[in-house]
């Protein structure tokens, strides 16, 4: 348990010194809430409409295609590390596994999931 | 090191086909689709239904009868074999209704094809499975692909409500599966059926250690094949997603899911845990009395056809649940006879709910089956008849199934289950009777009846062999029987 | 510490994934995300009782269970959007189209 203690210290300052900066202005400076100063900014004029805008799909699209081929990357890790023992029967179902992920890579280049992107 | 594997290949040969297949379907439809988006599925559906021919044989003709393979995850014997072959069946009756159906709704995904190959390619794998693990694999393998399946019709918002309902109770029940799957890890220290069952040899129903926590464990995991059987009490999300689905889809999900899963259910309960049957026993008697009550009381009330089909269903299951609850030989076979004939059944009646299709779209209520006597007497008859199966009524397959069952209850001293059988019978019968009511004798108000679209040859060949099958069924069930006490006795 | 104690805190989140899937009255994205919590609890069972145990089985079903999670998660969002999309909610109540 001992080793752990640097971390511990390395815990309690950060999060002491985090509170502070973030502290000690909202205690200090002067709030004075104005309409004009807490509006949206948009060039001096009134803002026309609400700033945010649609969220698009194909950040998501992106998002879901990197787990698939992280949990792909996942599984060849501890493979990696022991072909040595599993020799040439190892080799060829790990390349095997990647083939079918590489059918399903050519499946969605195809469909257009990568462009625009 | 590579030749202690060679004979594992040998054994998974129709599995290996049927994904080498369904990976050439896949790579040709995303490559040629550009032009041919008419043409595609198809085109998919002829190929893919060839190569499940051929995975057929090939699984007939397979060279091993009894094996273990893959490290003591996958196992192949005589159930496994015959439970393999009806799921094929199944998929390629499926593949027979899809035709008409995909190009009356204008569905263009050639994915349909390919998403249902790899459903059979899963189901297939966990008939096979002899592991926890290589069970929760095959598991979700096929939950994945329903799920998408099941919310084909993006813009039907039926569909993508029954795709979410049937993602999230799926994915439930695996939760359930799982946790189940890692007591009994926790506790035994292996996830093996055989070893589970060598393991447990001798257990009686006083031994505390473990009638206090396997029994735990082997709770969790019979919620988790009742919920995905659809079993009452856990049979609430199965009408919502059967009448929301595309009707080919729910024709799936009768059928093949259920063929697997039963397959599972006896080899986790009679392989790896037969010495609790004290325990589970108690289970799918509750479970079994429950599904045939909520199954014919549930259906009185249904107005809609799929949810009436849904209904039946969960009744089917509760008296397949008998089988599995006497723990016996005749149990196993009386489970495999009816899968058969509900397998018979079940297509037929989605066969005849496919081809009652007007110009305005598919039936979506009990009353727009009625007077199919004027508008195609045969289709009536038909679906009469088929009807009349499913009561249990004697000259047709659904009475021998039901006879065999009950037979077999009563031998296992369940009388009170086969009593409740019997009457549950009697009370499906009155709601399928009101259906040929309203076929046959409702009063013809308007004067025009609206046309049906016709019907294409491979339903109607469906329809014509499912139709023959239950009517002479009975006159000669010997290979059926030879076929199932085969599949039954590898387990013992 | 013991194999009790870590099993009660994945029992706990267990329970937490389960019981937030019941007692959800807002959207779905809670319903996933409980899901998720649920296959978290299992993982964590079985890690410690493969610690117990000094079995490495345990540890590959664990991973097994990881790469499955979220290859269903995604398809659950998947199926989500597309249900957005058609609906414009994913408010709870409005899952009733088909009654029960």
């Amino acid at each position: 348990m001992t080793e752990f203690f640097p971390i511990f210290i390395f815990l309690i300052i950060s999060l002491g010194l985090s509170l502070i900066l973030v502290g000690i202005p909202f205690i200090v400076a002067p709030q004075k809430a104005d309409p004009e100063k807490i509006s949206a900014y948009e060039c001096g004029f009134d803002p026309f409409d609400d700033a945010r805008g649609k969220f698009d799909i194909r950040f998501y699209l992106v998002a879901i295609l990197f787990i698939i081929f992280d949990l792909e990357v996942s599984f060849l890790f501890p493979w990696s590390l022991v072909l040595g023992e599993i020799n040439f029967f190892g080799f060829w179902t790990m390349i095997f596994f990647l083939l079918i992920l590489t059918l399903g890579f050519v499946y969605e280049w195809k469909k257009g999931a990568l462009d625009w992107e | 090191m590579f030749y202690l594997f060679e004979s594992d290949f040998l054994g998974l040969i129709p599995e290996t086909f049927l994904l080498l297949g369904l990976s050439t379907l896949l790579g040709y439809g995303v490559w040629y689709e550009k032009g041919r988006e008419s043409e595609m599925t198809s085109h998919q559906l002829w190929v893919g239904g060839l190569c499940l021919a051929f995975t057929f044989i090939l699984l007939c003709e397979s060279p091993l009868m009894n094996m273990i393979l893959c490290f003591n995850t996958l196992i192949i014997d005589g159930m496994s074999a015959y439970l393999k072959a009806l799921i094929l069946l199944s998929t390629l009756c499926i593949f027979g209704l899809s035709f008409s159906y995909l190009q009356q709704e204008r569905i263009k995904a050639f994915e349909y094809v390919i998403l249902l190959l790899l459903a059979t390619l899963s189901l297939m794998l966990m008939v096979s499975s002899y592991d926890f693990i290589s069970l929760y694999l095959a598991i979700e393998f096929q939950s994945l692909g329903l799920y998408v399946l099941a919310a084909l019709k993006r813009d039907n918002e039926y569909s993508t409500e029954a795709g979410l309902k049937y993602f999230v109770l799926g994915a439930f029940s695996s939760g359930f599966y799982l946790f189940g799957a890692s007591l009994i890890y926790g506790l035994t220290g292996t996830t093996n059926f055989e070893d589970l069952g060598i393991l447990f040899t001798g257990v009686g129903p006083t031994d505390l250690f473990t009638q206090g926590s396997v029994v735990v464990g082997l709770l969790f995991l019979s919620v988790a094949f009742l919920f995905k059987i659809s079993a009452a009490p856990f049979h609430m999300w199965s009408p919502d997603v059967y009448e929301g689905a595309p009707t080919v889809i729910t024709a799936f999900f009768s059928v093949a899911p259920k063929l697997a899963l039963f397959g599972v259910l006896i080899r986790v309960f009679y392989l790896g845990f037969f010495d609790f049957l004290f325990s589970w026993q108690q289970i799918f008697f509750f479970c079994s009395l429950a599904s045939m009550v909520f199954g014919s009381f549930g259906a009185l009330a249904q107005v809609k056809i799929k949810r009436l089909l849904a209904f039946s269903s969960i009744g089917h299951v509760g008296y397949m649940l008998i089988g599995l609850a006497t723990g016996s030989l005749q149990g196993l076979q009386g489970i495999f006879l009816y899968l058969l004939i509900y397998l018979v059944m079940t297509i037929n009646a989605f066969s005849v709910v496919l081809s009652l299709r007007t110009h305005e779209g598919e039936p979506r209520f009990l009353l727009d089956l009625k007077n199919l006597n004027l508008k195609s007497p045969i289709l009536a008859l038909t679906f009469s008849l088929t009807l009349f199966s499913m009561a249990g009524i004697p000259p047709l397959a659904g009475f021998l199934s039901k006879f065999y069952l009950f037979f077999a209850a009563l031998d296992a001293s369940l009388y009170s289950l086969a009593i409740l059988g019997v009457l549950s019978s009697v009370i499906s019968c009155f709601y399928y009777i009101s259906i040929i009511k309203l076929m046959y004798f409702h009063k013809a108000e308007e004067v025009q009846l609206k046309p049906l679209v016709g019907i294409d040859g491979q339903k109607g060949f469906l329809l014509g062999i499912t139709f023959f099958g239950i009517l002479f069924i009975f006159l000669y069930p010997s290979p059926f029987f030879l076929l199932s006490h085969a599949a039954a006795l590898s387990i013992s | 510490m013991s194999l009790i104690h870590s099993l009660h805190v994945s029992f706990v989140v267990f329970l937490l994934g389960l019981v937030g899937i019941y007692l959800n009255r807002k959207n779905i994205i809670l319903v996933l995300m409980s899901i998720e919590l649920m296959l978290l609890g299992i993982n964590l069972n079985l890690l410690s009782f493969s610690v117990s145990l000094d079995d490495l089985l345990g540890q590959i079903f664990a991973l097994f269970i990881l790469t499955v999670a979220a290859a269903e998660s995604a398809i659950g969002l998947a199926i989500l959007v597309i249900y957005f999309r058609l609906r414009g909610t994913i408010d709870i109540e409005f899952i009733r189209l088909m009654k029960g």
